[in-house]
């Protein structure tokens, strides 16, 4: 047998240099007789098996997180949505270059003929000093209650046509139309 | 890296019926082949804890890849190249600490002609135990490069031939000639004492 190992070794190991090292491969060799304990393989595979259902359970949960989270984000992009999310931000614009319009036509307004060039300033401090001045004569000068003082005549005088102008004079003498 | 130029892959029946979601011809597969690449991987790791976890990342690995798995080689070629590689990043992780943890030497080894060689009378050695025989051999292992230690594990221990370890390292037949050479004689100098 010992033989026929060194005929089997030797056809194996055709250069020199393994021959050189016959006796250290023959030693190394019985490192094969290191064996892992009875039913290991069976052992084994089905640890495996186990190992690749629970992967695969991992792997549907996983699945099924994405799932939702893919589903929750279609949601959140559904058309509806999108419609109204739109249709807000086209609001905030449009009273965005309105207010930004408003603004420029007063400045535009004041501005100077074409040819003559003048600094125009605005402010809508003077706007509002004005407004609140007219206010204040008004309650002053005896309010809305005696306004022959502020409106004008026609304003207070019964309308001969029938057609009856604002008023609280207006209100309390109820004109009467002529009778033809 | 096609290694079957006419000789058809004699697991190529079980791999394909694996590719179309047959786990029973992959349980095949994996009886087949545990015993080999435990061999490989024990001899590389010398811990036999280690050999258990790595072998399984190994068939959870070519499960996964299966698909993808062309025939180019053959399935033996491949899942020797998933196991070498996923057992040299180990010990790249793993480092210089080595606990050994060794399987059970077989009652065969009473048997081998290389043993009773070993124990026989003109050996100074004669007397030696086995499983300080076992420890030694497996110390001189771990002393050599993980390159060199992959080639002694495929060539002398498992008895690869240099084509296939060629193909299964991804290189060349005269490295590997070339590793084998430097790591027999590291061994011959760890392991003089237990030479004639």
């Amino acid at each position: 047998m010992t033989t026929k190992l060194i005929t089997d070794h030797n056809t194996r190991h055709t250069p020199t240099h393994m021959s050189e090292f016959e006796d250290i491969q023959r030693l190394i060799r019985l490192k094969r007789h290191e064996m892992p304990p009875e039913g290991f393989v069976n052992d084994f595979v089905i640890a495996l098996q186990e190992r690749q259902r629970a992967d695969l359970l991992q792997k549907s949960a996983r699945g099924l997180l994405w799932e939702r989270v893919t589903t929750y984000f279609d949601d959140l992009l559904n058309p509806k949505w999108a419609l109204a999310g739109a249709a807000a931000v086209a609001v905030t614009m449009g009273a965005l270059i309105m207010n930004h319009g408003t603004t420029s036509q007063v400045v535009q307004t004041s501005s100077p003929a074409a040819g003559s060039v003048e600094t125009v300033s605005y402010s809508a401090k003077d706007d509002s000093a004005d407004v609140q001045n007219n206010l204040i004569s008004h309650h002053y000068g005896g309010g809305f209650a005696d306004d022959q003082n502020v409106l004008p005549a026609s304003f207070t005088q019964p309308f001969q046509s029938g057609v009856q102008t604002a008023g609280f004079k207006g209100d309390l003498e109820i004109p009467v139309a002529p009778q033809r | 890296m096609s290694d079957r130029p006419n000789n058809p892959d004699p697991d190529q029946d079980l791999v394909e019926r694996s590719q179309n979601g047959d786990t029973r011809a992959f349980d095949d597969l994996v009886r087949k082949y545990t015993p080999k690449l435990y061999g490989m991987v024990y001899n590389m790791t010398s811990n036999r804890e280690d050999t258990a976890d790595l072998l399984q990342d190994v068939f959870a690995k070519a499960y996964r890849s299966l698909k993808r798995f062309q025939g180019k080689s053959t399935f033996y070629t491949w899942i020797y190249s998933i196991s070498v590689n996923m057992t040299l990043n180990y010990l790249k992780k793993r480092g210089r600490y080595t606990k050994l943890s060794l399987d059970d030497v077989d009652s065969g080894i009473q048997n081998d002609p290389d043993f009773i060689e070993i124990t026989s009378g003109g050996n100074p050695l004669r007397d030696v135990n086995i499983h300080e025989l076992q420890k030694r051999l497996n110390e001189a292992m771990m002393r050599l490069s993980e390159d060199h230690r992959t080639v002694v594990t495929l060539y002398d221990i498992q008895g690869l031939q240099h084509a296939d370890i060629s193909k299964i390292l991804g290189v060349s037949e005269g490295t590997v000639r070339s590793r084998l050479f430097y790591a027999h004689r590291q061994l011959q100098n760890y392991l003089e004492e237990f030479r004639k």
